[in-house]
C-alpha cells in the first residue's frame, strides 16, 4: 500500500465533495452557458438555422422554428453530461501539494477543455436526438451514415467517453509525479 | 535543492503523456465499437448484465425477502430496478482495460491487472447495485442523485485508483521499452 495512502484518501474525499457541490451549485448557470455556446453551433450547420436551445434548470430544451407549434418538445438532461466534473476536481485533489499553482493551473486549464468537450456532447446529443428520436422526420432529414455517426457519438459520450475524456484531462495537465509518469 | 527539482521537473519529458492518452483514447474507441456491435451486445452484455442482476438479487435477498429478478429487472414489491449498459460495470471494466494497454508494460502483467482488476469492478459493482436498489425503496427522492452523480464517479475512481496502484506496483516495464 502507499505510505501516503490515508492522506491522499482524505484529499480525494474532499475533492469528491467540493466537485459535487460545485457541479450541483453551478448547473442551472452552466446550462444557460452551454446553450449559449451549443445553440449558435447547431445552427451553423442548418439551411435555415432554426434551432434554438432553452436552458431551463438543469434542462435543455430543444425547440425548432419549424416544429408544429403543439408538438412536444424534447428535453436533454444536462446533469449525466456533466458530471464529470467531479471526477476531475478529485483526480486534482488527491494530486501531491493540490493547492500548488502548478496543480491549480492544471486544473483550469483542464477544465477549460472539459467545457469543449460538454459542447461536443451536447451538439451531439442534441442532433442524435434529431436523428434518432423524431420518428419519420428523422429518417427523411438524416440517412443511416448520419444516424448511426449522431447515435453513436453521443451513446459512447454517455457511456465512456465522459469519464474517460476527464481522466485523460487530468493525466495531461496533471504536474508530473515522478511515481506514475514512466 | 529546489532548482535541481524545478529542473527535474522541467525536464520532465510531456511526449509519454501524449503518448499515453493517444493509446488510451484509441483503447476506448475501439473497445466501444466491439460492446456496442448488436451481436456483442445481445450475445454478451445482456446475458451478461443478466448475470449481475441475478447475483444482485442474490446479495439483497439474504438482507430483505421478496427480491426477484427477471432477466436485467430486480424487483421487489417496492420498487424495481432495470440493470442497464452503464450499471453493469461493463464502462469502468472499459476504461480500466484502456488504461492498462496503453501504459507500457509486459503482456502478462497487463493480463494479471485485467483480469483481477476486472472481478474487483465488477463486485464494487455489485454494492453499487445493492445499494441504490435500497435507496430506491426506501430514499427515492435522493436515487437520482446518487445514481448520476455519486456512484457513477466513486466507481470510476475505484477503477482509476486500481490502475494507478496496478501501475506502480504491479506493472512489469518491458525491456525495450525502459529508459
Amino acid at each position: 500500500m502507499p505510505k501516503d495512502l490515508w492522506p491522499r484518501l482524505a484529499k480525494g474525499a474532499t475533492g469528491f465533495l467540493l466537485g459535487l457541490t460545485f457541479w450541483w451549485a453551478m448547473s442551472n448557470p452552466y446550462a444557460r452557458l452551454l446553450s449559449s455556446l451549443c445553440e449558435p453551433l447547431i445552427r451553423m450547420g442548418e439551411r435555415p438555422p432554426v434551432t434554438h436551445l432553452i436552458a431551463g434548470g438543469t434542462e435543455l430544451t430543444i425547440d425548432r422554428s419549424d416544429f408544429p407549434r403543439s408538438s412536444p418538445r424534447p428535453g436533454l438532461p444536462l446533469m449525466d453530461l456533466t458530471a464529470n466534473v467531479i471526477l476531475l476536481a478529485t483526480l486534482f485533489a488527491v494530486n501531491r501539494r493540490p493547492l500548488r499553482d502548478r496543480n491549480v493551473a492544471g486544473l483550469l486549464i483542464a477544465s477549460l477543455v472539459l467545457v469543449v468537450v460538454h459542447v461536443i456532447a451536447v451538439v451531439m446529443n442534441v442532433e442524435s436526438i434529431y436523428a434518432l428520436r423524431l420518428g419519420p422526420w428523422s429518417e427523411q432529414n438524416y440517412g443511416p451514415l448520419a444516424r448511426n455517426f449522431w447515435g453513436a457519438g453521443a451513446h459512447f459520450y454517455s457511456l465512456i467517453g465522459a469519464f474517460g475524456a476527464a481522466f485523460a484531462l487530468w493525466w495531461l495537465f496533471r504536474p508530473s509525479n515522478p511515481e506514475i509518469v514512466k | 535543492m529546489a532548482r535541481t527539482r524545478k529542473a527535474s521537473v522541467a525536464q520532465r519529458p510531456l511526449r509519454p503523456r501524449v503518448v499515453f492518452v493517444a493509446k488510451f483514447c484509441a483503447a476506448l474507441i475501439v473497445f466501444y465499437a466491439i460492446v456496442a456491435l448488436n451481436p456483442v451486445n445481445d450475445f454478451v452484455i445482456v446475458p451478461f448484465t443478466a448475470i449481475v442482476a441475478r447475483c444482485a438479487a442474490a446479495i439483497l435477498g439474504t438482507l430483505e425477502s421478496g427480491i426477484q429478478v427477471t432477466g436485467t429487472v430486480i424487483r421487489s414489491p417496492r420498487f424495481a430496478l432495470d440493470v442497464e449498459n452503464g450499471c453493469n460495470g461493463i464502462e469502468a471494466a472499459i476504461l480500466l482495460a484502456a488504461a492498462i494497454l496503453a501504459f507500457p508494460s509486459t503482456l502478462r502483467s497487463r493480463l494479471i491487472g485485467l483480469a483481477v482488476t476486472g472481478v474487483a469492478i465488477e463486485l464494487l459493482n455489485l454494492v453499487r447495485l445493492g445499494s441504490l436498489f435500497w435507496l430506491g425503496e426506501y430514499h427515492r427522492p435522493i436515487f437520482d442523485f446518487f445514481h448520476v452523480a455519486v456512484w457513477q464517479s466513486l466507481v470510476i475512481l475505484a477503477a482509476i485508483a486500481m490502475f494507478i496502484f496496478w501501475s506502480l506496483r504491479f506493472a512489469e516495464r518491458p525491456v525495450a521499452a525502459s529508459r
